[in-house]
């Protein structure tokens, strides 16, 4: 690349990555308030109360995340560690909006990836707020948060670590990380990767939404990407086909980034992570690139995805749909599931056929 | 002009500027802003001192660049291993949006990755158009020094002809 050319592009890099600084309004307003800014890298994920909750109930207490930067052991190498994000689809309101798909990753250090994912309609136990469904915690607390002034990140964080709180206590399982992305961001992240091969069983015309799809193989990104994983009338299984599809998306996607040519595996792989970077919110500190060197020993082809164990009798204090779950029977499904060591890779190498 | 006011004056003329330049150094609003707020915090009492000062405008950009550069948390960029392809001629653009997206994607990532100091002087240059002696001047280092962070940073920066021609392929 000659020089004006690599010159013209840093300026343009540059210009966009200063465009994502944050509205100067509110540092102006933390200056006329004139005192010490509460410094956002402050709490792990778990806050302390729940430390109690969880010891109480008998799980293994996980070990908290130091966020001060205390000086890793072994300062040459990353800090080989297996990590769990909670990633959470939100739908768009009116409001507050809701979790609509609620996902544990984990990423092993010896290269191995599963991720579970927990039915929005779960009754489950939400600390400091007693039984409910899970997604509805999203919207509440974030509701709550801003009934109390707070701003709406402020809210969204309060919002996004009571669901970590609460799926780390279902699952027993540390929640290092979390990331939320709106269906606007999840359509431009397919648009961002060219597409991603699905497959549908049964072609779908639906003259209410306007949703068509033929059967077979296909490849969407953008809105019908959308449409594909957000559809839940017509499936047999409801909400439980719809986690099938996104699940189906997931695998397609990380196959798809993780086969690409050698050369180019860990540019394509670090482009995608920098719009992905754009356009989901995580915890306030983690810079997502820094997955990119354990995301790269990824094998595609070998993730577990798979769903918590639910019940078909809906608890009786619910009110609505609603999906029992047995914390102990989650627990040991997921320790299954993050367990070291990759599923056997499948046959063939097209994405497999969901409903 | 009274002490208090040339302060409100620095920050309503140039906080969005300070703001954009430590989200651009940082590759981290959320610090960002933290790390500005926390400057302005502390300039704001000597701003008797400050605002006197030939350039408090670098001043302050060296206060931000410092309490970033002495911020410990580590990132795991450095241990991703860069192998970059040699110069090959790389196709025009094409004027194709997706595949300007991704260039400029690639590029924030390859910047990202880059030293503190490296990254904060690219910044000032092609951002902020700062000459070597300003540049040294923020960053406490001489002339000679900020010529070199320069051109390591743009052989790194530019190494990505054949790679990144080829990266668009791989999404074809």
């Amino acid at each position: 690349m000659n020089l004006d050319r690599t010159e013209a592009l840093i300026r343009d890099a540059l210009t966009e990555e200063a465009g994502r600084a944050v509205d100067p309004g509110a540092v102006r307003a933390r200056l006329h308030e004139g005192s010490r800014p509460a410094r956002r890298y402050r709490a792990p994920i778990m806050a302390a109360a729940a430390v109690v909750v969880v010891a109480a109930a008998g799980i293994v207490v996980p070990q908290l995340l130091d966020r001060h930067g205390a000086a890793p052991a072994a300062p040459a190498a990353l800090a080989a560690k297996d990590l769990n994000v909670l990633v959470m689809g939100l739908d768009s309101g009116p409001g507050s909006p809701r979790a609509d798909s609620i996902v544990l990753a984990h990423l092993g250090q010896d290269g191995t990836g599963s991720a579970v994912s927990i039915p929005r309609d779960s009754w489950v136990d939400v600390p400091g707020h007693g039984k409910q469904r899970l997604n509805g915690t999203y919207t509440q607390v974030r509701d709550d948060e801003l009934a109390k002034g707070k701003s709406p990140a402020d809210a969204d964080e309060a919002a996004a670590r009571a669901m970590s709180t609460t799926v780390q206590t279902l699952t027993g399982v540390t929640v290092d990380h979390y990331a939320t992305i709106d269906m606007a961001g999840f359509a431009e992240i397919s648009t961002a990767a060219g597409g991603v091969p699905v497959c549908l069983k049964h072609a779908i015309d639906d003259p209410l939404t306007g949703v068509s799809f033929p059967a077979g193989q296909q490849t969407v990104s953008g809105d019908k990407a959308l449409q594909f994983v957000r559809q839940r009338h017509g499936l047999p299984k409801g909400d439980l086909d719809r986690i099938v599809r996104l699940q189906a998306f997931l695998r397609s996607l990380a196959n798809k980034v993780l086969t690409a040519p050698e050369a180019t595996r860990e540019h394509a792989l670090t482009t995608l992570l920098t719009t992905v970077r754009d356009k989901v919110h995580t915890d306030p500190g983690w810079n997502l690139l820094d997955l990119t060197g354990q995301l790269l020993k990824l094998r595609g082809d070998t993730l577990r995805l798979g769903t918590v164990p639910v019940s078909d009798t809906p608890p009786p204090a619910a009110a609505g749909p609603a999906l029992g779950v047995d914390p102990a029977k989650v627990r040991s499904f997921v320790q299954d599931q993050f367990a070291p060591g990759a599923a056997p890779a499948p046959g063939s190498g097209d994405a497999p056929c969901v409903n | 002009m009274l002490v208090h006011e040339g302060f409100d004056l620095f920050v309503a003329e140039r906080l969005d500027r300070l703001l954009r330049y430590a989200t651009a150094l940082t590759c981290d609003p959320h610090l960002a802003q933290d790390i500005v707020q926390e400057v302005l915090l502390r300039a704001q009492p000597r701003w008797a001192r400050i605002g006197s000062m030939r350039s408090p405008e670098l001043y302050v950009r060296r206060m931000v660049t410092n309490e970033y550069l002495s911020w410990r948390r580590r990132r795991a960029a450095k241990e991703i291993s860069s192998e970059h392809h040699t110069l090959n001629a790389i196709a025009a653009p094409t004027g194709d949006v997706a595949a300007e997206h991704a260039e400029r994607a690639a590029m924030r990532a390859r910047i990202a990755m880059l030293p503190r100091k490296q990254r904060a002087a690219i910044l000032l240059r092609y951002y902020e158009d700062r000459t070597d002696a300003e540049i040294a001047e923020v960053l406490g280092c001489g002339t000679g020094t900020v010529r070199s962070h320069l051109s390591r940073a743009l052989s790194t920066l530019r190494a990505t002809g054949y790679a990144e021609s080829t990266a668009k392929e791989a999404w074809a």
